[in-house]
């Protein structure tokens, strides 16, 4: 009895957006809407089917792409905020270049790095890195400030090494803030890399899309669509998993509250 | 102000560390002014004074964290524990991680650590909670878990920061004639900063007494309450008569 219930309560997120789909499809037959305009939705998972294995090859090219971005910014990200917090006057003078970074359109910034460094793979990861190292730098540079010093002094009556510190203490107690970033920059990692793929490419998910509203075939314009909010859902989920396998006493704290 | 008395009756013992005319100023803010004092072997000795005085600073100064610029700390013992005022078991261990840390820093291998530290939570009846992080435990067995921490790494002086601040007012009680149990069984020198004054005589050979910034020490008293302590000390007559005498010299102090 009680698992029925937890099923039913785990599908309840998709009742509404199974609703939504159903209303979708009653309009487009009711008000015959031609299929350039708007769709139905059982039409665009029918060209889901069909172009499986195309649309595959395309996607396979956006993951890598988004995946690979990711883990630079995170990389990059974390390396960042780690100087700010190391050096705190250099920390001053990079936060607005930070801020300036995200404010400048993606979209403005995009087709001259296509310009500079061509159509491949690399500018598309470069994209998604400018993307996505923001949240994840700043979230990283808010934890480094927030370390308990009573738990470094602790640290530092036992003579632990730098290393020791950074190992025990610092970075378990900054690794919840990176998550937090890497999980705002997973939710939109494809999406860059989409939006790289659209000004120029030849393989991924963003050239699908080009070809597809140059036929005027609003039905895969939808699919990928579909697959690229699916991808990322899909890899926003794996970090969160990911953050909860690594990091078991967050969830705790929160459970108990504190 | 007069010699305290008891400097004979430590005479023999050795000192640990020995604070000689300690200023020590914050920016332009004078927080400890001319501090003498000896912290002897095996002592308890508590350092009492209204909140916000330099007790913490005076104490982050004998552990080596604040360098004390002016004035000469002499320390003659290298290994010291210190246990800060929200000093808590750090949330992303469990608690036997969290007391097999300082043996591991301190290089010991990771299995011997973690074995040393099981012994230590089987001797405390805590081992039923080795994997619990400190979230899932409730404020005095955090605490607990915080002085064994402090306690395992062997350190023969245990420097702690209001230990019981963040304690409720019945767990605060249990959590002190634990701590006298502790230390019965592992024999330390304390030195313990608290503006609690009833817990500062429950638990304490020495009482220093400091006075408002720029803190000085107003005067040093012995407890002559007979050792070991339980909750009948808290009745003996000497015992009101020394919580009124600290009341007394704090008052004048302002």
């Amino acid at each position: 009895m009680k698992k029925r219930r937890s099923i039913v309560k785990s599908l309840e997120p998709f009742l509404l957006i199974f609703l939504l789909l159903f209303v979708w499809e009653l309009i487009c037959i009711l008000f015959r809407i031609p299929i350039y305009l708007l769709p139905k939705p059982s039409q665009v998972f029918k060209e889901l089917f069909e172009q499986f294995y195309l649309l595959m090859q395309h996607s396979i090219i956006t993951l890598i792409e988004s995946i690979a971005g990711l883990i630079i910014a995170m990389l990059f990200g974390v390396l960042i905020a780690v100087i700010m917090n190391a050096f705190k006057p250099l920390g001053r003078m990079l936060y607005p270049i930070l801020v300036i970074s995200q404010a400048v359109p993606i979209i403005a910034i995009a087709p001259l790095i296509l310009i500079w460094f061509g159509l491949g793979i690399g500018p598309k990861i470069g994209i998604v890195t400018i993307v996505c190292f923001f949240p994840i730098a700043v979230s990283s540079f808010e934890g480094f400030k927030l370390i308990d010093t009573d738990a470094i002094d602790i640290m530092r009556t036992l003579n632990a090494t730098k290393f020791q510190i950074y190992r025990h203490v610092v970075l378990p107690s900054t690794l919840p803030y990176i998550f937090s970033g890497l999980k705002i920059a997973a939710s939109y990692c494809v999406l860059g890399a989409v939006v790289g793929e659209w000004l120029g490419a030849d393989k991924g998910l963003g050239v699908y899309m080009v070809r597809a509203m140059g036929a005027f075939r609003t039905d895969r314009l939808f699919v990928a669509i579909l697959l690229t909010v699916f991808f990322s859902i899909i890899i926003f989920k794996v970090v969160d998993i990911l953050s909860e396998v690594l990091l078991p006493w967050v969830k705790l704290k929160q459970v108990q509250g504190g | 102000m007069k010699k305290p008395s008891q400097t004979n009756f430590y005479r023999d013992k050795k000192v640990l560390i020995d604070i000689k005319d300690l200023d020590y100023c914050f920016d332009d803010l004078q927080v400890l002014k001319n501090i003498n004092l000896k912290i002897f072997e095996k002592e308890f000795l508590s350092i009492v004074g209204p909140s916000g005085c330099g007790k913490t600073t005076l104490l982050k100064i004998m552990a080596g964290l604040i360098d004390s610029k002016s004035g000469n700390v002499e320390r003659n013992i290298f290994d010291i524990a210190y246990m800060p005022q929200k000093g808590a078991l750090f949330e992303w261990k469990t608690l036997i991680s969290n007391l097999a840390l300082p043996l591991i820093v301190k290089g010991e291998e990771k299995k011997q650590a973690y074995q040393k530290a099981r012994n230590f939570l089987e001797d405390f009846n805590l081992e039923k909670f080795e994997n619990y992080y400190p979230s899932q435990l409730s404020g005095g067995m955090k605490q607990r878990g915080a002085f064994l921490r402090t306690m395992i790494t062997g350190s023969e002086l245990i420097l702690l920061d209001e230990p019981f601040a963040s304690v409720d007012e019945i767990n605060r009680r249990k959590l002190q004639l634990w701590l006298i149990e502790l230390l019965r069984r592992y024999s330390k020198t304390v030195v313990l900063v608290t503006h609690d004054i009833e817990e500062a005589i429950l638990l304490s050979d020495r009482i220093v007494i400091m006075s408002d910034k720029p803190s000085k020490i107003i005067e040093t008293i012995n407890v002559d309450i007979p050792k070991p302590r339980s909750l009948e000390s808290l009745t003996d007559p000497r015992f009101s008569t020394l919580e009124k005498k600290i009341y007394e010299l704090l008052g004048s102090s302002f």
